[in-house]
């Protein structure tokens, strides 16, 4: 600064001719100058030039601590007071340093200029910060819920007519075939890696993503967020699953396209890869809300059912043993213990609410005797709880078969069920079945499209919900001192804690009695 | 050595008695300047001393000034006589510029370009005889030489000696700390 002043001085004496004193080197007689005419010079010297003189000699040093003159300029710089006024007497000034106080008032001025700059760049970064919060915010909502919920009941309803065409031999390529498969594994895959980025990033105490994760909505978010229980090793199952079910589909396009000679076995070796991650991953178990009893029945009516069918599947396709009825079997059972069970669920609500009407209505009578019928403890809640839920799947999952059933049809229901797997094997059911492939599918279709509504309201009815949270940390500071505190809220990436802290410090500095020394100490 | 040239009259408003008469100012030397009253009377010094009691065709009143030398004197009463006719700005406080002309009128910041001796000899000339725009003119060109300058710069302006001892000079240099970083 000193530099550029005098450079500043130098240019701008350019236009004057040259003073003769500025090469004079004669030894002056300063002892001529009484106090006072050198405080004439030095009251015309702002405070950095009336240091930088008290730094050249010891005369100087004198004459520039002069209190009037430190009085005037603390006068003139941090006051109100007009310039004729500052001129007048200044010794009425009661400050005991005035040159302390005057660096004192000097450093809290900058202070509150560095705050004031500090929030206005601030100010600037969190509104491009919360334009690009929204931006992103709107990309996830079309990624996540606008595009990903449509795809997840039109893209089976799309592959099942496109697999009828195939089987009835109107589509040539299973891939083509397989597009819109491919399509909805493809968002799928990105809405999983950007919601695991935001996953990732709101746990980034700094990240300019904090919050988002939790304002996402959508499947992706619900699979990471409920059933992962955000935990690594979930999501990393997750991810896997996903990986796995897409290899499968295309080794099984391979295998249909004889571009693989191995065996069924080894075609669907990812498949049983997936059976292994769901039982031994903590997947599993943590979407059955850690409760043994339930995971014990996911493990029973869902996980062991399918992967014995699965197993005799490939099997039987191998070797064509075991026949398909035995195939089917474990999936019978399962739809058996099922019914039973929700007939059972059923059951026990409208005793439970039997039993409640009944109560009610001998109260209102008066009669106080005790039970008559107690039946005890009905079934655990949690049991009921599961059961109804899984009433409503398995009457989704029986509806396409009973309608298999009700079909105008020469062939029972097993024989539906496998006419896909006969199909493709090369085993020409179509001929004593008398239905093409793409009316085989209808109640697939038909079930597929009882959720295409409530999907297509989701994607057209949702509202954002992404927070904007860079604006707030600004309009409220105090929420500065909470994030310091908890030490993982979001904050500003400007905030440089430590310039923080030194403008807390100058803010407590004040004009008190110390000495000269002990406040340039505090300075 | 006398001042001969004759006080630019006023065009048009008839001079008044201040206007017309005169003062003898001697110097140090001896020399007498003869100068008018109202030149005079921007001395504070001169005006203590002027009999005001004087007939107007009285002979001119003769004012010792042993203490400036007739060199400082001329440059003196030279600003005088053209302060009286074009009076110089006031001087803000502290100064904008280290430029004199960006203070002051050309004229004035022209008159202080001299040699240091002789700015400083005006000084004391101007305090001596209490001429308070000759001395805000002169002080402030000496501060003007120190603004922006770094101590050493202004050691070397003024030829100053540095006479801080080691300790001395840290604990200033400590002191000021503060300014360097504003």
């Amino acid at each position: 600064m000193e530099e550029s002043r005098s450079a500043a001085r130098t240019e701008g004496g350019g236009d004057v001719e040259t003073p003769a004193h500025h090469s004079a080197h004669v030894c002056i007689d300063y002892d001529g100058f009484t106090q006072d005419t050198m405080r004439r010079i030095l009251q015309y010297l702002d405070a950095i030039d009336l240091s930088g003189c008290a730094s050249t000699s010891r005369a100087f040093a004198s004459s520039a601590g002069d209190a009037s003159l430190w009085k005037r300029l603390l006068l003139r710089d941090f006051t109100c007071v007009a310039d004729a006024d500052v001129e007048a007497d200044v010794s009425h000034v009661d400050v005991s340093h005035p040159r302390a106080s005057y660096a004192v008032a000097l450093a809290a001025r900058r202070q509150r200029i560095i705050d004031a700059r500090l929030r206005q760049v601030r100010w600037r970064k969190a509104e491009k910060q919360e334009a690009h919060q929204m931006r992103v915010g709107t990309c996830l909502d079309i990624l996540h819920v606008r595009l990903l919920s449509p795809l997840l009941c039109l893209a089976p309803i799309a592959t099942l007519l496109m697999l009828g065409r195939w089987m009835d031999g109107v589509e040539s390529s299973y891939w083509i075939m397989m597009v819109p498969m491919w399509t909805l594994l493809g968002v799928l895959a990105l809405a999983s890696a950007t919601a695991i980025f935001m996953w990732v990033k709101s746990s980034d105490g700094v990240s300019l993503y904090r919050d988002m994760f939790r304002g996402m909505r959508g499947f992706v978010w619900f699979f990471i967020h409920r059933v992962f229980e955000e935990r690594t090793v979930g999501v990393l199952s997750g991810v896997a699953l996903l990986v796995l079910v897409t290899l499968t589909l295309v080794l099984i396009g391979l295998k249909l396209q004889e571009v693989v000679a191995a065996g069924w076995f080894a075609v669907l070796a990812p498949l049983w890869a997936v059976f292994m991650i769901i039982c031994l991953s903590p997947c599993l178990r943590w979407s059955t809300r850690q409760d043994p009893a339930c995971y014990t029945l996911a493990v029973l009516l869902c996980w062991l059912p399918l992967l014995t069918t699965a197993l005799m599947a490939a099997a039987h396709l191998d070797y064509g043993e075991p026949g398909l009825p035995a195939v089917m079997a474990p999936l019978w059972v399962v739809q058996g213990v099922c019914v039973c069970v929700a007939l059972g669920a059923y059951a026990s609500v409208a005793i439970r609410w039997l039993v409640w009407w009944c109560r009610k209505r001998r109260l209102a009578s008066g009669d106080n005797r005790p039970d008559l019928a107690n039946f005890g403890h009905l079934p655990p809640a949690l049991s009921l709880s599961v059961v109804s839920t899984g009433v409503i799947a398995v009457l989704c999952l029986l509806m396409p078969l009973v309608l298999f059933e009700v079909s105008p049809c020469d062939c029972n229901l097993l024989s539906h069920m496998f006419l896909l797997v006969a199909y493709v094997y090369g085993n020409s059911s179509s001929e004593h079945s008398g239905l093409s492939a793409t009316a085989l599918f209808v109640p697939l279709l038909l079930f597929c499209a009882l959720f295409a509504p409530a999907l297509l309201g989701l994607a057209v009815s949702y509202r954002t919900r992404h927070r904007a949270t860079a604006l707030q940390w600004v309009e409220n500071p105090l929420n500065l001192t909470a994030s310091f505190a908890n030490g993982h809220q979001w904050t500003p990436n400007v905030l440089d804690p430590a310039l923080m802290a030194g403008a807390h410090a100058g803010a407590q500095g004040g004009l008190g009695e110390d000495s000269d020394s002990e406040i340039f100490d505090q300075l | 050595m006398t001042d001969a040239t004759a006080e630019p009259a006023a065009a048009e408003a008839a001079p008044t008695a201040e206007e017309t008469r005169t003062v003898h100012l001697v110097s140090q030397e001896g020399d007498s300047f003869d100068v008018s009253v109202k030149v005079a009377k921007m001395s504070e010094l001169v005006k203590t001393m002027l009999d005001e009691e004087l007939e107007e065709d009285a002979e001119a009143q003769e004012i010792p000034l042993p203490n400036v030398k007739s060199s400082v004197l001329t440059k003196v009463i030279e600003f005088c006589r053209h302060y009286v006719e074009d009076p110089m700005n006031e001087i803000e406080k502290p100064l904008k510029s280290a430029n004199m002309q960006e203070v002051v009128q050309n004229w004035f910041a022209t008159y202080v370009q001299v040699e240091q001796e002789v700015l400083f000899e005006l000084i004391l000339a101007a305090n001596y005889m209490d001429i308070k725009p000759l001395l805000d003119l002169t002080c402030a060109t000496v501060a003007s030489m120190i603004k922006g300058k770094t101590p050493e710069e202004i050691r070397k302006t003024f030829n100053i000696v540095n006479d801080f001892t080691p300790e001395e000079e840290a604990q200033v240099r400590e002191e000021n700390k503060w300014c360097e970083e504003a």
